[in-house]
């Protein structure tokens, strides 16, 4: 198992990525009653990132979500009830699917992700050295880490997922990741339901695609209340182990093809 | 057959019933015909259905006088019978719950075919 290491490269050429007609990078901002975190974050993207395209996946929120993302002026999908985490930002993968974007990146509406951090995790994808970047709170000291227990919980499922994937992965359960066209084709097929990010990060090792990690900070969300604790991190875990296990048995030959094809799924 | 050869017999023809149908359940996963939520499901009935038959015969005994049953293939009945109507309500409510949306998607369509955009971004409530 060797690890991948982090790919501090020189940071992406702005021009490059902004100017340039052939390099298009969406935004994906799931949000499910973050009225109050919304604002916040999406100040910080017209801050931070100027250069993406951004589209707001609303969840079926029953607050304020839905005007404060109409009122922002970006592209907003609104979904008719709630489907969870996963339906939500598969809803907006589609949607980069469909558009043809060169890389799509995860930001959470509720304030963990940092838009700042946003430039650093799409270099590897837009250099075309990997397929999929995953922004990891483990790869750097002092960067915000999650409560005790939290912590524990995912550095033991990493270690299983490391070995289900023969890669070193230190932060699976990470959103924060930076798609590139063949993964786009990927996730916008096939995306799970509940606890999506370890699953989806099984499905895309064995659809032979490349993954890396790239240190990211991170901070607690904005607004609510992080009540992780013990209880709560076990069942997590049984669920992902489990529902890894599923999505072991079940059978891959076509998905497989596909991106072996390269081609594109919708 | 003396009793106890009729109880072997049943109980091998039981076993090897629950282990044809657990893999049965495993290649309905692999083949992904059931989704997700339900693959867990089908696959704990199976390995329990599987331990039943094999282990489950002498609790089954103690288990009959306790309910107030005399004969131990009723109790056997009575616990399928049970666990077959609580699955029902299980699905009974998922599919309540599927219509329900069902509906919601349904108005969408006709409400966004007529191009009107603004007036349907309102949430569902308990949907």
């Amino acid at each position: 198992m060797s690890k991948i290491g982090d790919l501090t490269s020189a940071p992406a050429n702005l021009e490059r990525i902004g100017h340039s007609a052939r390099r298009r990078v969406l935004l994906v901002l799931p949000a499910y009653n973050e009225e109050r975190s919304l604002p916040v974050i999406l100040a910080e993207v017209r801050r931070e990132c100027p250069w993406a395209d951004v589209v707001i996946v609303n969840d079926g929120s029953r607050d304020d979500t839905e005007l404060v993302a109409q009122a922002s002026g970006y592209q907003v999908l609104s979904l008719p009830f709630n489907l969870g985490i996963g339906g939500a930002v598969q809803t907006g993968f589609k949607y980069a699917a469909a558009k043809d974007y060169d890389v799509v990146v995860q930001v959470d509406a509720d304030g963990q992700h940092l838009p700042g951090e946003v430039e650093k995790l799409i270099a590897p994808v837009l250099d075309g050295r990997c397929d999929v970047a995953i922004g990891s709170r483990f790869l750097e000291d002092g960067a915000y880490r999650a409560g005790f227990f939290r912590t524990l919980g995912i550095r033991l499922l990493a270690r299983i997922i490391s070995m289900i994937v023969r890669k070193r992965i230190t932060d699976p359960t990470s959103g924060f990741r930076a798609y590139g066209p063949a993964a786009l084709a990927s996730v916008a097929h096939d995306y799970p339901y509940d606890y999506p990010e370890p699953e989806a990060l099984v499905t895309l090792s064995r659809r032979g695609l490349h993954i890396v990690e790239v240190p990211a900070r991170m901070r607690a969300r904005l607004d609510g209340i992080s009540s992780i604790g013990l209880t709560v991190s076990i069942k997590y875990m049984f669920k992902v182990l489990l529902a890894i296990g599923l999505s072991l048995l079940r059978s891959d030959r076509a998905a497989r093809e596909r991106v072996r094809e390269g081609g594109v799924v919708r | 057959m003396n009793p106890g050869n009729e109880i072997l017999h049943g109980q091998g023809f039981v076993l090897i019933a629950s282990l044809f149908f657990l893999a049965f359940i495993l290649e309905l996963v692999r083949r992904r015909k059931i989704g997700e939520r339900f693959s867990l499901l089908w696959i704990v009935i199976a390995v329990g259905m599987c331990l039943a038959a094999s282990v489950g015969f002498p609790i089954l005994f103690r288990i009959a006088p306790l309910i107030g049953v005399v004969y131990p293939a009723t109790a056997l009945f009575l616990l399928a019978f049970l666990g077959l109507t609580c699955l029902s309500i299980y699905f009974t409510v998922i599919l309540s719950q599927l219509h329900r949306q069902n509906r919601v998607l349904a108005q969408r369509i006709a409400l966004l075919e007529a191009g009107g955009k603004h007036a349907i971004a309102l949430p569902e409530a308990d949907v």
